[in-house]
Parts: C-alpha cells; structure tokens; sequence
C-alpha cells in the first residue's frame, strides 16, 4: 500500500516537474516541450501556406471597403485599397504576417523594455535606452503625429491593421521566436510605431566623439589638431550642394574653447566606445536624361546598414486613391521610405551631421543643483518603471536640465565614465513628425510635391535624392538643424553657461542643396553637406572616397543604363589606393627586397585598385596601409582615449609635403628618428610576413579576408548567415565589410512606364522557417538584381500573382 | 499482448483527438491521459501503464512531426544537417515519456485510493 502511494507521488512529482521543465518555467527558459509539440511546436511554423494561397480571405473588419494583396513570385505584397485609410490598415496587418516579432522586437529595444522579455541580463541596456532619451523621445514625438489630421489617420490605421493580425494568431500560428522565447505579442499601439521610428533614427544619428575629440584638442594641442582633424581636409570630395568652395584649401580653421582645459576634461577617464557605428552611411545618386541612353533620369539608392536577418527593410507596392509607390519600407512604420511611383523616384543617404552634443554641468555637493549663468537651478526628476522577467521591477531616477537629460551619473556609470554627470542634447529629443514626410513623399508627382513633403522634416537629417519624369533632379540635405557657432558640439560644450544652448534652426530654404545641376548629376555619399564658405557652421562624420569614385564614374560617361548603373552599385575600387599606392611604391627604398618582398612589390604595382573577391594584393595592400596608419601615429595610439585617428589622407599628405615629420619617428625606436620612406618600408616589411603567414592560413584571396555576417535579429546562428566571403570594401562604393554593407540596393529609371532593379540580403519573410525567409541572400553575394514588379494596373497585379489575399 | 497493442490505439486516437482541441495549453493531454489510466487501472489494475503510453506518446509526436514536416515543405532539413534526425527522436521522447508518466501516474492514483 505504501509502495503504492510513493510510488504514486513520485510519478505525479515527475510528470508535473517534466511538464514545467519543458514549458520553460524550471531548470531552463525555453520552453523546449511546447517547442517539440508537433501540434503547435516549430513545426507549424514551417507552414508557408499563407504565402501560397491563391484564395485567402479575411474579414475586413474596420476597414471601410474591401481591399486585395497581390503577392508576386518573390512574394512581395502589391497592396490595393479603395481609400487612403484602408492602404494603411492593410499595410499594417500584411507588414505584421510577414515580420510581427521583429517589429514587436524593435519596440521593445527602443523602448528600454528587452527585460521584460529577457530577464534582468537586459537591464543595463534597458536603463541606457531610457537615460539616453529614446522612449521620452518617441512620446513626444507622438502627440505631435497625432495632432495633425492626415498622419493621424495613418498610424491609427496602421495601428489597427497590425492589431488584427494580431488578434487572430493562434498557438499554431504564433511566431517562431514567441515560441522560442516564452512569450507573446502584447497589442501593438501607436506608440510602437513611433518607438520604431526612433529606433531607426538612432541608428543614423547617434554617433558622436565629443569626449574623444575634446581630449584629442587638448592633448595635441590647437595647431596639430586643425591640422590631424581638419573639419574640410583639403582632399575632400565635392559636398553634397556642389559648392564651388569645395575646392578651396583654406579649411576652418578651429580655435580651442577657453574652458576646454585638462581641469575641464578630467583626462583620466577614457572615453568608451560609442555604441553607434559611424559606418552606418549610404550611396545615392541622380543623373539626369542628358546622361542616359533613354533620355530619361535614373536613380540609384543603396542604404549601408548593418545586415539581418530579416532585413530591416520590406519591399510592397502601395495602391490607392491618387497613390501608387513601390519601394522598402520598415516594419512598423507606415509608408515606403525609399522608392519610387509613377512620375518620381526618391533614395534616402544619411546626412551624417553631428547632432548629439553633451554639457558639462557643475553640480553642488549634493548633485541636486547645477550651475547655469552663475545661479544654481534644481534638477529636474524622472522616475523611470523598469519590469523585469522572473522578477520584481527596477525604478531609475533620471535628472534632467536645461540642456536636457543626464544619462550617466553615480547610480549608473554606463560604459562611458568620461561623460558622467554630463547632460545630453540630441535631436531625437525634439518632437518630429517623419511621417508626414514620407505620406507625401509617395505621392509626389514633381519636384514642387518633393519640396512640399520635406517641409518640417526634422530628423534624422538625411540626403534626400530625387528624379522626377520631366527631367528634375536634385538632391536635399534635409532636417532641422541647429544654428552653432564655429566648433560647437565638435567638442564637450560647457553646461554652466547659457550661451552654449541653441540659438535657432537653419532656416529650411537655407539648407544645402541642389537642383538641376549643370553637371546633370548629384551625389549623396555622406560627404560634407556644403563647402568651407556655407552660411552655416557645420561638422560631423563625413566620408570623402565614396563619394568621389562615383563623380569619377558618372562624370564622363553620357550613355547611362540601369546595366551601367548596376555595375557602378557593385563597383570595388578604391579611390584612396589608387593615389596612395604609387606613392607608398616610390617612398620606400627598394634595395635589399627578398625574393617575397620583391614579388609583391612588383605585383602591387600592377594591381588595379579595386577590391575584388579574388583578389591577392588586396589583402596585401590592406595589412600595409593598415601598418603605416598603426605607426605612423603610434603616439596618438598611446593616448588613453587614443581609438581615433586622422583621416588616411591626411596622412598621405604627410608623406608627400613633410616626410621629416616628427609623427614618421616610431616611438619604440626612441634613438632613431624615422622618416616616411624607412617607416613605409618597415611598415611594408612587416606586411609581406603577415601576409606570407595569411597565405599558410589557407587566407590568400581578398573574399577570405572580407567575410561578412548576416546576424539573426532574434541571435539565432541558425537563422543567421555566418562567415560569407564576399568581394567589397568599405570605402569602395560597393561597400560591403563584417555586418555591414548595401541593405538594400536599387536602381529606378523613369520613363513612361518606370523601370526598375532592387534587392536586399535576406528575404521578405521574418519566419526563419519559410523557405522566403533568406531566399535572396546568394543572388545579392553574387551582385545580381531582381527585376521590381511596379504594376500600373490592378490586372497586372492579379495575372502575376502567386497568392491573393482579399478582404471583405 | 493483445490488449496492450488495443490500448496503445485506443491511446494514439486519443492523443490526436485531444491535441485538435482549440484553447487548451500544449501539456492538455496529460490531464486527458491521466483520466484514462484511472479507467485503465479500474479495469483490470495490472495492465501495465507506463510502457504503452510512452510507445503511444512516441508514434504520435514522431509520426506527427515527420507528417507535418513533409506536408510543409520541411526546410528545417537544409539548417540542421544532423539535428534531422535527433529532432523527431527528441520530439518522440517529450511526447513518450510524458504520455508514459501520465497514463502511470493515474494508474497509481487510482490504485493508491482503492487497493
């Protein structure tokens, strides 16, 4: 009878313990039962029915008319609505089917609310995002899209339609990482939209190096800084509004701030590294009928992003009343961001301006006052909620001034202890509404609607490129941005004083730009904005090579097609070696070369330039350039806070007019002073054994070196995309290095019937399962195109489908 | 033997049935199935419980698998190389040794109230 009754507890014990091990509530969080389940496991998820369905009806709901998805064979989703309420319900509920966890996902990072989903591991991140201001942001930005009538309508609808997807998942049906996380989706408002926004707009103007920069000025000192890190290097490409003074040697020159002292600075916390990537750029340019084979503009837009599976982006085609764009456009936001319709194309490149600036404040002894004119003033308090999985939430105090929040201080030092007690000023801040830019944007008909649309747009500030059927083009450097005087927010401002606050916005009609440029092209490569002679102070992270090997391509070429262009997208070369390699060549002295060295002496100089897949000398060229860099400002590399360091021309200046430069003289040599030749040389030395050593690796070829990941957004290798070769480089216009690279490339040509090639590295798919989830990531490795279906007919649509959904 | 091949169809029916079942968390059919091992064990109190249910538990969480996976596509084939054939395994002994624990489980209740 006993043994009986033990043995009864014991097996009830056993199965109830079993049960809750494998729903992820003991011992392990996934919930691996639950995911095994045949019934609702990850097995449904390979289901890809949906996408195959000739035939799927849904309920329309509170659509106000019926509404068809025509999904064509890549399974990208060409939208017909009946009114421009409805476009963006159905956009809402579609964008939803296809990627609800990575918008879901996104909102939550934004947020500051991952611990809600991952536990406490989470929290440092969680606290960062809400200290830094992103989720106060997306609020205020909020009620500003809410008060105006069209944008309104938009996201409520959005909101709606990602909701009724939402509301009919089932077990089965749920998203695989809900599955695999133990979680699922809360109801999506338009909050969430607005905290996507924000997500994206940090990661195009989030970078900054103000306590880098700071602590460089003052270590080197007023007269070597200007001359290591001009703000317009005399190599510069051709800015952005093709100014004329571009040309012009005389750089602004900086003068040091009388504050900005080693007191100031306190030199000895080392700045961390900046979450952000500076990398993140893009290409975009326009040419105009005088340059194409058809008489007609071609434009070309390829966004440098970091790459994941899924893709940020999601292509669709939008149809409604006076409405019909194609494009890319993000999960959870409303709208095409990048595309083209009937008579316009747009492409979008980051403006890459500084617009993060922190303020030293001097705080009492209690730390609840800061100094400002003299008279001490309060910190203002939030009080921030952080819930946290499998515990009991956090409350973070964060202080606030005048010049805004103060992210780091004693309660979290964050990863940048260079800039405690420092208040941040960011334009993310300021309450924007992208939305209506983009709502209008589809719908231009002409450069008058181009302009129309831009008007307000605030932030991130970005190139906008245009090409409209009449033959316009031109290019806008678009946002609002702040009036600074000369080296403001370059450096850490002083937050005592009220001069350092913003006077004013650059007036919108004072923004660089260009239209209709003689040269009948425009660029927008991250380079400068405008030249030395603009109106306005402006600096940022600004690259120069990108953007002059595609004036050196679209220059002198009048036979322009979408084939040239394609081969321009996926061009390899690298401007930057083709002038430093002949002088790096003759600098050195080429006596006493080994058998090695001699051979890749030769071979170099034979080299084209360009960083091909097969390429050897690229490989070799790199480990060289890389070496006289590392020596040549060894010095600066000894700076505690020394990760930055001058552009590579400015270096390549050095070399040809001061090769007795005291930065030529290694600093492990402290006997012998070095000039340019020997340090090239023992630089090139150094290199040959590197790459000897490379090439018994098994390393020989340049797409061995150059591999690339595509990460899974969810941080599942198998969904990911580890370990690609890939031809590219970073400053070539084919600009493809680790996770980063053309997210999305496209190429639009206008005419009476647009035509049009894209594509981006993952597939339209979020579920890892489909078998449309990386279907286009080998034709983008290997540089092919798709061919853009733009219908201009519903029959069209119709007769090309693979799978219908209507809604009644 | 007969008898447990019977109750191991009587169980694979089952199981299919209560996993079509709207609303119900995926652990469902242990309830269900410790249910039936009370009505096993009231029957005839020595047929052996554990074994058929965990063979039952076994066919159908591995035959659903592989059902499913063909009828999808199976693209989970191309990622996991090896792990192809360690899933359906893995999924048989989830549903198996649970269907088993169950069905024995309520054997024992049973018999522990009325022996």
């Amino acid at each position: 009878m006993k043994k009986i009754r033990t043995r009864f507890l014991v097996s009830l014990v056993f199965c109830v313990v079993l049960v809750l091990v494998l729903s992820g509530r003991l011992f392990i969080t996934m919930p691996v039962g639950a995911l095994l389940d045949p019934f609702v496991g990850f097995v449904q998820n390979e289901n890809d029915e949906l996408l195959n369905s000739s035939a799927m009806h849904f309920d329309k709901r509170s659509m106000h008319d019926s509404v068809e998805v025509y999904f064509d064979e890549r399974r990208v989703p060409h939208i017909y609505a009946r009114n421009n309420e409805d476009i963006y319900y159905a956009q809402g509920f579609v964008t939803a089917a296809l990627r609800l966890w990575q918008m879901d996902f996104m909102s939550y990072a934004a947020a500051g609310r991952l611990s809600e989903i991952y536990g406490d591991r989470s929290l440092q991140f969680d606290r960062n995002q809400r200290r830094t201001g992103l989720p106060a942001a997306a609020a205020a930005s909020l009620a500003m899209i809410e008060s105006d009538p069209e944008t309104v309508k938009m996201i409520d609808a959005y909101t709606r339609g990602v909701n009724a997807w939402i509301q009919q998942l089932n077990d089965k049906s749920l998203p695989l990482e809900y599955k695999i996380f133990g979680y699922g989706p809360e109801p999506w408002t338009n909050l969430k939209t607005v905290l996507v926004m924000k997500h994206m707009a940090a990661l195009l103007c989030g970078y900054e190096e103000d306590a880098v920069m700071s602590r460089m000025l003052v270590a080197l000192g007023e007269e070597k800084f200007n001359r290591l890190f001009p703000d317009f290097p005399a190599h510069m490409a051709a800015p952005v509004n093709d100014a004329v003074s571009a040309t012009d040697t005389l750089y602004a020159y900086l003068k040091k701030p009388a504050y900005l002292d080693s007191v100031f600075l306190s030199m000895d916390s080392a700045p961390g590294k900046s979450p952000y990537n500076p990398a993140v750029g893009s290409n975009s340019w326009v040419v105009s009928g005088k340059k194409t084979k058809s008489g007609y503009p071609i434009l070309c837009s390829d966004p440098h992003l970091s790459l994941s599976l899924p893709s940020i982006w999601l292509e669709m085609q939008l149809v409604a009343p006076g409405l019909n764009v194609y494009g890319v456009s993000v999960p959870g936001i409303p709208s095409v961001l990048i595309g083209f319709n009937e008579k316009i194309a747009w492409g979008t490149t980051n403006g890459a301006d500084d617009t993060k600036d922190w303020y030293k404040l001097t705080l009492d002894k209690k730390n609840a006052k800061y100094l400002l004119d003299g008279q001490w003033k309060d910190l203002e308090k939030t009080i921030e909620k952080i819930k946290i999985k499998g515990g009991p939430a956090v409350y973070d105090t964060i202080y606030h001034s005048v010049h805004g929040p103060v992210p780091y201080d004693n309660n979290f030092p964050g990863l940048n202890p260079a800039i405690r007690d420092h208040a941040l000023t960011w334009a993310l801040h300021r309450p924007s509404n992208e939305l209506r830019s983009f709502l209008l944007l589809g719908r231009a008909q002409n450069y008058t609607d181009f302009k129309m649309a831009l008007r307000g747009y605030a932030s991130p500030v970005l190139n906008f490129t245009f090409a409209c059927a009449d033959n316009d083009i031109a290019v806008h450097h678009q946002g609002k941005i702040a009036v600074k005087w000369q080296g403001q927010g370059k450096f850490i401002l002083d937050g005592s004083s009220s001069a350092a606050l913003y006077s004013g916005y650059i007036p919108e009609d004072s923004l660089p730009h260009v239209y209709n440029p003689s040269g009948q092209f425009v660029i927008a490569a991250n380079q400068h904005p405008a030249g030395a002679g603009y109106a306005y102070y402006n600096n940022g992270y600004y690259r120069h090579t990108r953007a002059k090997r595609i004036r050196q391509l679209l220059a002198p070429n009048n036979r322009w097609d979408i084939a040239g262009m394609q081969g321009m997208q996926l061009d390899n070369f690298n401007v930057f070696a083709q002038e430093a390699k002949p002088v790096f060549l003759q600098a050195m002295d080429t006596s006493s070369f080994t058998a090695a060295q001699r051979t890749c002496y030769q071979q170099l100089g034979t080299w084209s330039c360009a960083y091909e897949g097969d390429e050897t000398n690229a490989v070799l060229f790199e480990l060289w350039r890389q070496n006289i860099r590392n020596f040549t400002w060894d010095e600066i590399r000894n700076f505690s806070f020394g990760n930055k360091l001058p552009d590579d021309y400015i270096l390549l200046d050095m070399i040809n007019r001061r090769p007795a430069d005291d930065y030529f003289d290694r600093v492990h040599t402290p006997r012998y002073k070095e000039n340019a030749a020997e340090l090239i040389r023992q630089a090139f030395d150094s290199a040959v054994i590197s790459y000897e050593g490379m090439q018994k690796m098994g390393v020989r070829k340049w797409s061995e070196r150059n591999r690339i990941n595509i990460s899974s957004v969810a941080n599942i290798s198998l969904f990911s995309r580890l370990n690609m070769p890939s031809n590219g480089f970073s400053e070539a216009i084919n600009s493809i290095s680790q996770n980063l690279g053309p997210s999305w490339r496209m190429i639009v040509e206008l005419g009476p019937r647009p035509k049009a090639v894209g594509i981006f590295p993952a597939g339209q798919s979020g579920n890892g399962l489909s078998r449309y989830f990386d279907n286009f990531v080998d034709d983008w490795s290997k540089g092919n195109y798709y061919e853009l279906q733009f219908y201009m007919t519903k029959n069209e649509a119709a007769s090309r489908s693979k799978a219908v959904w209507s809604f009644q | 033997m007969r008898n447990n091949l019977k109750i191991i169809g009587i169980l694979i029916l089952l199981l299919v049935a209560v996993k079509s079942l709207p609303f119900l968390p995926w652990w469902a059919f242990t309830v269900f199935l410790l249910m039936t091992g009370i009505v096993i064990a009231r029957i005839n109190a020595r047929q052996s419980c554990f074994l058929p249910g965990f063979i039952a538990g076994f066919m159908v969480w591995t035959g659903a698998l592989l059902f499913y996976n063909n009828t999808f596509g199976g693209t989970i084939l191309a990622r996991t190389g090896p792990g192809l054939y360690l899933i359906p395994v893995f999924s048989g002994l989830a549903g198996g040794v649970l269907s088993g624990l169950a069905l024995y489980t309520g054997k024992m209740s049973w018999l522990s109230l009325n022996r």
